[in-house]
């Protein structure tokens, strides 16, 4: 069972990737101008999104498969899931 | 609903169960597991298909109509199960939605969720619509694979909630069996299913799978059952240092979940059900925490009256807004974007859940007073029939 990573087409990666850094950076610019809004809860709860959209982004361009990369994907997600539980957590603000 | 942790000295409830312990039961897992003891056995299965086909079949037949071209005295439990999501899956979508939407001050609690969530799915929805052979096959992965976390999440929270109302004492060391083995429900069937030789589908859309070995699903479950038997006989350990009776209803949301995703998994004639399982787990607190905070915020005195209207009112209010969600939402995307219908339910269906799923783990922190207290509640209470 090969561990692969298939990048995508070269005219769907431009749009995917340019598009994926555009919102990245929005939810960052976000970050940065609702700072004291927010609260570190909130800037924190915008950083996991950021995390959620690069590691969905990076499926969708290398396509990982197999027992390593596939193995780390599946890792990545879960953990990302995990992580989730703590999206603008009340327990420790 | 998010596993929140305990403390020894914090309020319980008057009595272990929301209504009773017969109805808690059936709502939390009971009824799952008695579907599934029912249909573990061929034979009684076929009886069952056979006689509920004669009592509903008819029944079933015209109200599925609309949705499929089935022959008049068929009961088939995937018709079943499709039409529950109207009265059971879809309201309690709704009901999470209407929890952190209904003021601006549950709103402005949780900003990010309620406004930064939506516009970031309404982008990636958008986007997935506009990709459905590259960015869509992702897009419901993720939410496939957090779908059943998002389960296991719930019966932890819902045990630990019983515990709480119970007041029996979870340890660190129970918690951590308890969540070994409801979690490892989840992970073992999810990596299980995440080899070459399944080709997944949702909705047309063929899935991706990141090729693990198809081979560990024995020692999944080995490591499950191992994780289920510490968990026993700590809870027993638990309840003699407690000098108490462990509460069975505490029991219940964890056996349920071993049956809907390893006894149960790929029975057909339950597992359509699942959904509808954990659904009803959730609405039963979800109503009961409304019932609570609407005569809170009102000042009213409980009474059978009160509660019955507002019960009905907040279910009617549910079901019209999972006809939103599941409906007209699918509806609209698929007339906006040229793609077929079932990639477009698929795509907005998936983008709805993964809303759900973080609403759902912001609104349910027990270590919250705003959220505790409530749930502290019991239906003699919520119906002015407590003694005082």
């Amino acid at each position: 069972m090969n561990s692969t990573l298939t990048i995508i087409d070269a005219t769907s990666f431009q749009s995917i990737a340019a598009g994926a850094l555009v919102m990245i950076g929005l939810i960052s610019s976000f970050a940065f101008i609702l700072r004291r809004r927010l609260g570190l809860r909130g800037v924190m709860a915008l950083h996991m999104l950021n995390m959620l959209t690069i590691l969905l982004t990076l499926f969708i361009l290398l396509q990982p498969k197999g027992i390593i990369y596939g193995g780390i994907s599946m890792l990545l997600l879960i953990g990302m899931i995990r992580a989730m539980s703590k999206f603008e957590n009340t327990d420790k603000s | 609903m998010s596993a929140p942790a305990i403390a020894p000295q914090l309020q319980t409830a008057k009595q272990t169960a929301f209504v009773n312990t017969p109805v808690d039961f059936l709502l939390i897992g009971g009824f799952s597991i008695i579907h599934l003891a029912l249909f573990s056995s061929a034979e009684l299965r076929a009886v069952i298909t056979a006689t509920l086909g004669v009592l509903f079949g008819p029944l079933l037949s015209i109200m599925a109509a609309p949705f499929h071209d089935y022959p008049v005295n068929v009961y088939d439990a995937a018709i079943v199960a499709t039409l529950l999501t109207w009265a059971i899956n879809h309201p309690h979508f709704s009901a999470t939605s209407h929890r952190l939407y209904r003021s601006r001050e549950n709103m402005m609690q949780f900003p990010v969720t309620a406004i930064g969530v939506p516009a970031l799915l309404f982008v990636m929805l958008t986007a997935a619509l506009l990709m459905p052979t590259t960015i869509a096959p992702w897009f419901v992965k993720v939410f496939l694979i957090w779908s059943p976390y998002h389960f296991s999440a719930q019966t932890l929270g819902i045990t630990m909630l019983y515990a709480r109302r119970a007041g029996f004492v979870i340890s660190p060391v129970l918690k951590r069996a308890l969540i070994c083995f409801i979690f490892g429900t989840y992970l073992g069937p999810t990596l299980a299913a995440e080899g070459y030789n399944k080709l997944p589908e949702y909705y047309g859309i063929a899935l991706p799978v990141f090729g693990l070995p198809d081979d560990f699903f024995i020692l999944y479950k080995t490591a499950i059952q191992a994780a289920g038997l510490a968990c026993a006989v700590l809870l027993i350990n638990a309840a003699l240092q407690q000098k108490r009776r462990l509460p069975l209803l505490l029991l219940v949301p964890a056996v349920a979940q071993y049956a809907w995703f390893i006894i149960g998994a790929g029975m057909n004639g339950f597992q359509e059900f699942v959904p509808a399982y954990h659904s009803l787990q959730y609405l039963l607190i979800a109503w009961a925490i409304n019932l609570k905070e609407r005569a809170d915020e009102g000042k009213l005195t409980p009474t059978p009256k009160h509660a019955a209207l507002e019960s009905t009112r907040w279910f009617a209010l549910n079901v019209v807004g999972g006809i939103f969600l599941f409906y007209v939402l699918p509806k609209m995307a698929g007339l906006q974007f040229d793609i077929g219908t079932g990639a477009a339910i698929g795509i907005t269906l998936a983008a709805v859940q993964i809303h759900h799923f973080f609403v759902d783990g912001v609104i349910w922190k027990l270590r919250n007073p705003r959220v505790s207290q409530p749930l502290m509640t019991t239906w003699p209470e919520l119906s002015g029939r407590s003694k005082a």
